[in-house]
């Protein structure tokens, strides 16, 4: 999904474009150097990204955004992470995307956010009105190095 | 899973229309009130009282002098990312290894429950999507689980460090 200007033109998504239960989202740098949003099935992550099932950790954090405000989303190079939602409603606005442009991805409580961008670009994350939302980060102990 | 629960699950599972997590709960701890318990998001905390039993409570993680949107921090040794089928049960056994663990439950439905002496002489706690449990009781009789309904539940479990 591309928009133009997100910072203006965003608004709550649909109910039918919000995910619900357990999945998992893959921010990947690309060979170009932009940032893709993929959406992985979690079968298919077993194989393809065994670091989600089990992997050496450094810190996990506890992180409350308050509703209605926009925060940073900041690529870690070096180094992934694993966040996983736990409450609240979020669309996750990820510059330089598969497209020349903006790209965003709505995030609800069971979605699974594995960051493996290690482009350094700042992205930025949207809460919308209704609560508050938390997230656990686990930060991994190396970068996966996972590539598109 | 046990044969009793297996026998009181089906019950509860033919009853018409949905099944609520109360009467999921009820096949496993006969008697317990349904209000309240269609939580999610939480942290609750097992831990070992002097008398040898483990208690539950829940709790507010936020850490003094964390900067926002930073409210718990702890090093960490380990992330897995693991899949527990519908009805499995647990034995009672503190939590392992003497290291404290946050239990994330992803998708599915738990109980815990704890013989911590209580007028019914167990405690219990549900576990739903965005639950997250502190697991710090590391010795004396411990906790025992069970996975609700037919539903597999996925559990993040991060071992803390040290």
């Amino acid at each position: 999904m591309t928009l133009e200007d997100p910072a203006t033109s965003l608004s709550r998504p649909a109910p039918a474009a919000v995910p619900s239960g357990f999945h998992v989202v893959h921010l990947v740098t690309g060979r170009e150097g932009r940032t893709h949003i993929e959406e992985l099935d979690p079968r298919q992550a077993s194989e393809s990204l065994p670091y989600l099932y089990r992997s050496k950790a450094t810190s996990v954090l506890v992180l409350r955004y308050p509703a209605g405000r926009e925060f940073e989303w900041r690529a870690r190079p070096g180094r992934s992470r694993l966040m996983v939602q736990l409450r609240g409603l979020c669309v996750l606005i990820v510059n330089g995307g598969a497209e020349p442009g903006v790209s965003y991805r709505p995030l609800a409580p069971g979605t699974v956010l594995l960051d493996d961008d290690t482009s350094g670009r700042v992205h930025r994350c949207k809460v919308f009105e209704d609560e508050d939302a938390y997230f656990m980060q686990v930060d991994l102990a190396t970068s996966t190095g996972t590539s598109k | 899973m046990t044969a009793r629960f297996r026998r009181d699950r089906r019950a509860v599972l033919q009853g018409a229309g949905a099944v609520s997590l109360g009467a999921l709960l009820g096949a496993v701890i006969p008697g317990i009130a349904e209000a309240g318990l269609e939580r999610g998001f939480h942290f609750v905390r097992i831990q070992a009282g002097p008398d040898g039993r483990s208690y539950i409570d829940e709790f507010d993680p936020q850490m003094p002098g964390e900067t926002p949107p930073v409210i718990y921090r702890a090093e960490a040794a380990s992330v897995a990312l693991l899949t527990w089928p519908g009805g499995k049960a647990f034995d009672f056994g503190p939590t392992h290894g003497g290291v404290r663990r946050l239990l994330v439950t992803a998708t599915g439905l738990t109980v815990t429950i704890v013989d911590d002496g209580s007028t019914a002489g167990t405690s219990y706690h549900p576990l739903k999507p965005g639950s997250v449990m502190f697991a710090e009781d590391f010795s004396g009789r411990g906790h025992r689980g069970q996975v609700l309904a037919d539903e597999d539940a996925i559990v993040f479990q991060v071992d803390l460090a040290g």
